[in-house]
C-alpha cells in the first residue's frame, strides 16, 4: 500500500461519498416534497433509497477511518524500523551515547504526531479537492444560480483561510517559544525545590508558581484568541453563504420561479458543501505538527546517513601484528583531524597503553581500531589486509571491549553476559564470572544470574559493573582486548579485584588500554602518547621517562598530586 | 480521581456556568439554524407575501451569526476556565510538595518523575474540554430537544429521545472498551518499544563489539509488529465509532420522518413543520457525538489525575515539636544516628561525630558508603530512624525549620541552577542584595568574568555553565547568603585537577571561621581538616587528621595511594 494508492483510495472514497450525499439529499427532499406539497405518501423506493444511502454513508465513513488509521499504523511502523536500522548502521561513534537517546525519544513522540496527519489532515485535504467540485458541477447544472453562489463563495473562503492561516501561524510561532519556556518553568521550580528550601525561598516560590501559571494562561489565551478568531471567521463565512443560498431560494420560491423540492435539495446540499472547509480549518494544526515532525525525523535519518557495505573477510589476529599506517580521521564539521597521520605497530600478545590529555584522540583511536569509524586516509592492517575494507561485524569477532562506563541492557544478567557468546554454556558463564571476581556477589543475589537488570544495572556499584564487564570480555575470549581503564570512585577492595581480573584477562592477548594508572603504564610493552591528534611519543616507561616530553611532564605532575600541601 | 479535578471547578462557579451555557448555546444555535432554514423554505413554498417571512429570515440570520459568535465565545471561555483550573492544580501541588517530606522526591529518577508530573497536569487539560463539557452539553441539549418536540408530537419526541440516549450511552461504552484495550496493550507496548530503543542505543558500543546488531534489529521488528497488531485492531474500532455516530443521527432523522409523514397527511402536523422537525432532529445529534471521544480520553486522564493527586495526599511533615529560634553558629553533633532508605539495606548505622563551631570536618569514602545521606539528615530532608542530631545542645527538630536552614550553605552536584538570569539565580540567596554586592560575590567566588553579565540566561535555555563554574556559582550564592556553616557534597567530582584546586583555593580564601563539612571521595586539601571521617558501608571506620590516618595504613591510606596512582590528564 504505497502513498499513491492511499491518495487514490481517499479520492475514490470522497467521490463515492459525494455521490451518496447527492442521492441522499435528493431522496430526502423528494420525500418531504411529496408529503408537504403533494400531500401524498411517497413511494416506497424513495424510502429504500434514503435508508440505503444512510447505511452506505455510515459504512463509507467507517471504511475511510479504518483505511486511514491503518495507513497511519503502517507508515509509523515503517518509519520507526527505518530510523532504527539507520541509527544502527551509522554505528556507535555517530549515534553516540546519551544525546541520541533523548533525540530518539522525542522523535518517537514525533512519529506519533503523524497519526493525526494521516487520519485527519490528508483525508480532509483530499476531500476538499473532490467534494466541492462535484457538488458545484452538479448544482450548476441543476440550479445554476445556487451553483454560482457556491462557486463564488468557495474560493473566497479558501482565500480567507489562507490569509488568517498565515497570520495566525506567524503570531503562534512567535508566542510558542515563550509558551514552552513557561511550562518548563514549573518543572524547573519542582526540580530545584531542595535548593530553594536550603536558600529559604520556597514560600516565595509558591507565589512565583502562581504568577508564572497566570502568565502562562494569559499568553496561551492570546494565542488561542487568534486561532479561534480564524475559526469564527470561517464559520461566519460558511453561515452567511448558507443563508445566501437559503434567502435566494426562498425568494424564488415565493416568486414561483422554482419548485420546492429543488429548493430544499439545494439547501440540504449547502451545509455538506461547506463542511469540508471547516474540517480542514480544524485539522490545519495537525497538518502543521505532522509536517514539522516529519521534517525532524528525516533530518535525523539523513544525519545517520548510509553506511558503506563491505565484504566480509575472515581475520585472524592471533600471532599477527596490527599495523597502523598514517591513520588520519576527522569528525564531520571539524577542521582539525582528531587523529593525524598516526603510525605504529601492535605486536601480538603485548600491552599497549594510550596516554594523553583528554581530547587528544585516544578514544577516537580505539574507535577506529574497532571499526566504529572509517579513516579519512591511511589504515589499519592485519596480515596485510585493511580492516576497514571488511564488514565491521566480521572484524569484531576478534575484539573484546571493556569501556569505562559499561552499559547493561534491560535483560537478565545472564542474557547480558551471553551477548558476548550466545552459545556459551552455564558452566562457561560461571567460569567467566569467577575469573572476573564477580561470581561471589552474583551468587548472593536472590535470583542469581537470572536477576533482571534495569536502568543500566543501577543496582550494582561502579566496581561491580566493571567486574561484570570483565566477565563479558572473559566469555568472549577474543584475541584482541580493548580497554578503557576505570579512573575514579572505586573502593580499594573492588580495585584489588579488578586489577587481578584485568591482569588475568590480558594474558596471551593483544591489549590496547587507555591507561589512567601509573602501575599500568609501567608494565606496558609500549606507550603511545597522544596530543592534539598526533602520536607524539612512542616507547616504554623507561625510554619515555628520560625524554623531555609530554610523558615526562605527566610524571612530574604526579610527584605533587596534592598541591594543597603548602 | 477525575472527580478531584472537577472539584477545582467549584472555585470558578461563574466561569464554569458561563462556559457550560455557551457550549449548550452553540449546539442550540446549530439546531436553530437548520430547523428555521427548513421552515423558511417550506413557508416560502406556500408563496405567502414576502413580509410574512421577515420574522423567519431574521431568525435564520440570527442563528447563523450567533452560532459562529457563540462558539467563539465558548471556546474562549472553556479554555480560559481550563487554564485557571490547571493554574490552581499546579499551585496546590507545588505547595503540597513543598510541605511534604522531601524523601518522596529524592529518588533516583526524581527528574523523570517530575517531568512526568508536568505532563500529567497538561493531560488534565482534557478533563473539562473533552469530558465534563461534552457530558453536560449532551444531557441538557437532549432534555431541551425532547421538551421542544413534545410541543410538536409526543411520539416524535420519544423517538428522538430514544436515539439520542442510545447514541449517548452505546458509543461511549464502545469507546471505553477501545480505550481499555489501549490502556492495557497499546500504551504498554509503546512504552516498551521506546524503552527498548533508548536502552539499546545507549549501549550501542556493547551491541557492536558483541555483534548483536542483526539480532537487535530482529527483536525490534518483532516488538514493532506486536504494536502494529494492537494498533490495527484499534483502527478498526475507531472507524466503527465514527461510522456508528453517523448512523445514529441519520437513522433517527429517518425514523422521525417516517412517523411524521402520516401525521402530516392526516393533518395532525402542519406540513411546514416537516422539514423543520427533520432537520432539527438531525442537527441535535451534534450534542452527543463528542461523547465517544470523551471516553477515549477518560482512561488517560484518570491515570494522570491519579498520579498528580497521589502527591497532594501526602501528609505534611510535622515532626518538629517546637519552633525554637536559631540565629548563630553553634556546634553540630550526630548522636548514634542510624538511617535506611529501604527496609532491606541499612544506609547509615550508629554514626557519631561532631563539628565544633568553626571547625572543618571531612567525610570521605568510596561512593555508595552513605556520605551524602549525612547531608540530607543534617538539613532535615530526612528523619533519622534512630539517634538524633544536635545543634548546640538542642535537637534540630526542636528548631524553627526555616531559621535552622538559614545557617547552611550547600555546594554540591545536586544543587539546582534555575532557568533564569544569573542575577535571579544569585538573588535567591539574598533577595535584598544590590547588583554591586552580586558582583563582589562573583569576584570572590572566582567568577569575575561574569560580573558584568548579570542578565545572562542560565540553565537549559541560556548558556550552560561548566561543572566547575556551577560549583563556583554555588559558592557565590553561599557568600551572598552569608551562612555560618558551609557544606560541600562531592562538589569537586568530575572536575579536572586544575579546576579542583581552584575551588579549594577559593574555599580557603572565603571560609573565615565558618564551620565546614566537606564530603568527598577526592582526597585533596585534607591536611587542612581538623578531623577526617572515613566511611565504608554506612559506618565510620576511621577518624583522625590526615597525618594520623596515613600512618594507620587503613582504608584512608589505601584510598590516598590509589588516587595518587592516577596519571593527571591535564
Amino acid at each position: 500500500m504505497d502513498v499513491h494508492f492511499f491518495i487514490k483510495g481517499l479520492a475514490l472514497y470522497s467521490l463515492a461519498f459525494t455521490i451518496v450525499v447527492l442521492v441522499q439529499m435528493y431522496a430526502l427532499s423528494a420525500i418531504i416534497h411529496e408529503v408537504f406539497m403533494l400531500s401524498r405518501f411517497p413511494e416506497t423506493w424513495l424510502f429504500l433509497l434514503l435508508a440505503a444511502t444512510i447505511l452506505l454513508r455510515s459504512a463509507l465513513i467507517w471504511a475511510r477511518e479504518r483505511f486511514s488509521h491503518l495507513k497511519a499504523v503502517e507508515v509509523k511502523s515503517r518509519l520507526r524500523s527505518d530510523l532504527f536500522s539507520r541509527l544502527l548502521d551509522a554505528g556507535p561513534a555517530h549515534t553516540g551515547k546519551g544525546k541520541t537517546g533523548g533525540v530518539v525519544a522525542s522523535v518517537m513522540e514525533g512519529i506519533e504526531k503523524l497519526d493525526d496527519y494521516f487520519t485527519h489532515y490528508i483525508p480532509s485535504v483530499i476531500h476538499i479537492a473532490v467534494l466541492p467540485f462535484v457538488i458545484i458541477g452538479f448544482t450548476l447544472y441543476y440550479d445554476w444560480i445556487s451553483g454560482l453562489i457556491l462557486l463564488i463563495t468557495a474560493p473566497l473562503i479558501l482565500f480567507f483561510m489562507f490569509l488568517i492561516g498565515t497570520y495566525a501561524s506567524k503570531t503562534t510561532q512567535k508566542q510558542w517559544k515563550e509558551l514552552s519556556n513557561m511550562s518548563s518553568h514549573f518543572l524547573d521550580a519542582l526540580q530545584g525545590l531542595k535548593t530553594l528550601k536550603v536558600l529559604g525561598r520556597n514560600k516565595q516560590e509558591q507565589e512565583q508558581v502562581w504568577h508564572q501559571s497566570n502568565r502562562f494562561r494569559e499568553i496561551t489565551m492570546k494565542v488561542l484568541r487568534v486561532a479561534f478568531l480564524s475559526g469564527m471567521v470561517l464559520e461566519l463565512a460558511a453561515s452567511i453563504s448558507i443563508a445566501l443560498v437559503a434567502v435566494q431560494v426562498g425568494i424564488r420560491l415565493i416568486e414561483g420561479l422554482m419548485v420546492f423540492q429543488a429548493g430544499l435539495f439545494v439547501l440540504l446540499l449547502a451545509p455538506e458543501f461547506y463542511l469540508p472547509f471547516r474540517t480542514l480549518g480544524t485539522n490545519h494544526h495537525a497538518g502543521m505538527e505532522g509536517a514539522a515532525a516529519a521534517e525532524k525525523i528525516f533530518e535525523l535519518k539523513d544525519e545517520a546517513g548510509n553506511s558503506e557495505k563491505r565484504v566480509s573477510d575472515e581475520f585472524v589476529v592471533t600471532e599477527a601484528s596490527i599495523k597502523v599506517e598514517k591513520l588520519t580521521f576527522r569528525y564531520e564539521n571539524n577542521q582539525n583531524p582528531a587523529i593525524n597521520q598516526v603510525s605504529c605497530t601492535l605486536e601480538p600478545e603485548t600491552l599497549t597503553a594510550l596516554v594523553g590529555p583528554s581530547g587528544a584522540g585516544k578514544t577516537t583511536f580505539i574507535y577506529l581500531l574497532m571499526g566504529f569509524l572509517s579513516p579519512e586516509s591511511g589504515g589499519i592492517k592485519v596480515n596485510d589486509k585493511l580492516i576497514n575494507e571488511t564488514d565491521a561485524e566480521t572484524w569484531l569477532r576478534n575484539v573484546a571491549y571493556v569501556p569505562q562506563h559499561p552499559h547493561f541492557f534491560d535483560m537478565t544478567l545472564k542474557e547480558n553476559l551471553l551477548l558476548a557468546k550466545p552459545e556459551a554454556t552455564d558452566g562457561e558463564v560461571d567460569q567467566a564470572l569467577k575469573q572476573a571476581h564477580a561470581y561471589e556477589f552474583i551468587r548472593h543475589l536472590p535470583d542469581g544470574k537470572d536477576t533482571f537488570l534495569s536502568e543500566n544495572a543501577s543496582r550494582f556499584s561502579g566496581g561491580e559493573k566493571q567486574r561484570l564487564a570483565l566477565a563479558r570480555a572473559f566469555l568472549k575470549d577474543a584475541p584482541l582486548l580493548i580497554m578503557d581503564e576505570p579512573t575514579s570512585n572505586l573502593d580499594p577492595e573492588s580495585e584489588q579485584y579488578i586489577s587481578e581480573a584485568t591482569a588475568k584477562l590480558m594474558t596471551d592477548r593483544t591489549t590496547i588500554m587507555i591507561a589512567h594508572r601509573l602501575k599500568t603504564v609501567k608494565q606496558a610493552d609500549q606507550i603511545l602518547v597522544f596530543d592534539d591528534g598526533y602520536l607524539v611519543e612512542n616507547g616504554n616507561h623507561q625510554q619515555l621517562k628520560h625524554q623531555d616530553g609530554l610523558y615526562a611532564r605527566f610524571l612530574q605532575n604526579m610527584e605533587t598530586p596534592n598541591n594543597m600541601k603548602s | 480521581m477525575i472527580i478531584k479535578v472537577i472539584g477545582f471547578l467549584k472555585k470558578y462557579k461563574l466561569r464554569f456556568a458561563g462556559a457550560a451555557l455557551l457550549a449548550i448555546g452553540t449546539v442550540l444555535a446549530g439546531i436553530g439554524l437548520m430547523s428555521t432554514s427548513g421552515y423558511l423554505i417550506s413557508r416560502a413554498a406556500e408563496r405567502p407575501i414576502i413580509t410574512d417571512l421577515f420574522m423567519v429570515t431574521a431568525a435564520v440570520r440570527f442563528f447563523g451569526i450567533s452560532r459562529a459568535v457563540v462558539r467563539y465565545a465558548e471556546r474562549l471561555a472553556s479554555h480560559d476556565l481550563t487554564f485557571k483550573i490547571l493554574m490552581s492544580i499546579r499551585y496546590t501541588l507545588f505547595r503540597k510538595i513543598d510541605q511534604s517530606p522531601v524523601k518522596q522526591l529524592m529518588g533516583k529518577r526524581h527528574g523523570d518523575l517530575l517531568s512526568r508530573l508536568v505532563n500529567d497536569i497538561e493531560t488534565l487539560q482534557n478533563v473539562y474540554l473533552k469530558i465534563v463539557s461534552p457530558v453536560i452539553t449532551a444531557g441538557v441539549v437532549t432534555g431541551i430537544v425532547f421538551v421542544l418536540l413534545l410541543f410538536v408530537d409526543v411520539v416524535l419526541a420519544l423517538i428522538a429521545l430514544a436515539f439520542l440516549i442510545s447514541n449517548a450511552v452505546l458509543i461511549p461504552l464502545l469507546a471505553h472498551r477501545i480505550a481499555k484495550g489501549r490502556g492495557k496493550s497499546e500504551v504498554q507496548t509503546k512504552s516498551d518499544l521506546s524503552a527498548f530503543l533508548v536502552d539499546r542505543l545507549q549501549g550501542l558500543y556493547e551491541l557492536f563489539w558483541t555483534r548483536q546488531k542483526t539480532s537487535t534489529e530482529k527483536q525490534f521488528n518483532g516488538m514493532q509488529s506486536r504494536l502494529d497488531q494492537v494498533e490495527r485492531k484499534n483502527a478498526g474500532a475507531t472507524g466503527m465509532l465514527e461510522g456508528l455516530n453517523n448512523a445514529f443521527s441519520q437513522l433517527a432523522m429517518f425514523t422521525v420522518l417516517i412517523f411524521a409523514i402520516p401525521l402530516v397527511l392526516n393533518g395532525q402536523l402542519q406540513g411546514v413543520m416537516l422539514a423543520m422537525v427533520t432537520l432539527g432532529v438531525l442537527s441535535s445529534f451534534e450534542a452527543v457525538q463528542n461523547l465517544g471521544n470523551a471516553f477515549l480520553h477518560y482512561e488517560t486522564a484518570e491515570q494522570a489525575a491519579g498520579r498528580v493527586f497521589a502527591l497532594t495526599e501526602q501528609e505534611p511533615d510535622r515532626r518538629g515539636k517546637s519552633n525554637m529560634a536559631v540565629d548563630s553558629l553553634e556546634s553540630i553533633a550526630f548522636r548514634k544516628v542510624s538511617f535506611s532508605y529501604t527496609k532491606e539495606n541499612i544506609t547509615l548505622s550508629d554514626i557519631n561525630f561532631s563539628i565544633p563551631a568553626g571547625n572543618r570536618v571531612a567525610v570521605v569514602g568510596p561512593s555508595g558508603c552513605g556520605k551524602s545521606t549525612l547531608l540530607n539528615l543534617l538539613l532535615r530532608f530526612w528523619y533519622p530512624d534512630k539517634g538524633k542530631i544536635l545543634y548546640g545542645n538542642r535537637d534540630i527538630y526542636d528548631l524553627d525549620e526555616e531559621q535552622y536552614r538559614k545557617m547552611f550553605a550547600v555546594i554540591s552536584q545536586d544543587e539546582h541552577i534555575f532557568n533564569r538570569t544569573l542575577r535571579d539565580n544569585l538573588l535567591l540567596a539574598n533577595p535584598e542584595a544590590s547588583d554591586e554586592q552580586l558582583r563582589t560575590a562573583l569576584h570572590k567566588a572566582g567568577l569575575g568574568a561574569y560580573a558584568n553579565q548579570l542578565d545572562l540566561e542560565l540553565g537549559n535555555f541560556g548558556m550552560r555553565f561548566s561543572g566547575g563554574e556551577r560549583q563556583l556559582l554555588f559558592i557565590a550564592r553561599a557568600l551572598l547568603k552569608d551562612a555560618p556553616i558551609w557544606v560541600f557534597d562531592e562538589a569537586t567530582a568530575h572536575m579536572d585537577a586544575q579546576t579542583e584546586q581552584n575551588v579549594h583555593r577559593i574555599l580557603e580564601a572565603n571560609l573565615h571561621g565558618r564551620s565546614l563539612l566537606f564530603i568527598t571521595h577526592r582526597l585533596i586539601g585534607m591536611d587542612k581538616m581538623h578531623q577526617i571521617l572515613a566511611m565504608q558501608d554506612g559506618k565510620i571506620v576511621e577518624r583522625g587528621t590526615h597525618k594520623e590516618l596515613l600512618q594507620k595504613q587503613g582504608l584512608y591510606a589505601k584510598m590516598y595511594h590509589l588516587q595518587n596512582e592516577l596519571i593527571p590528564e591535564a
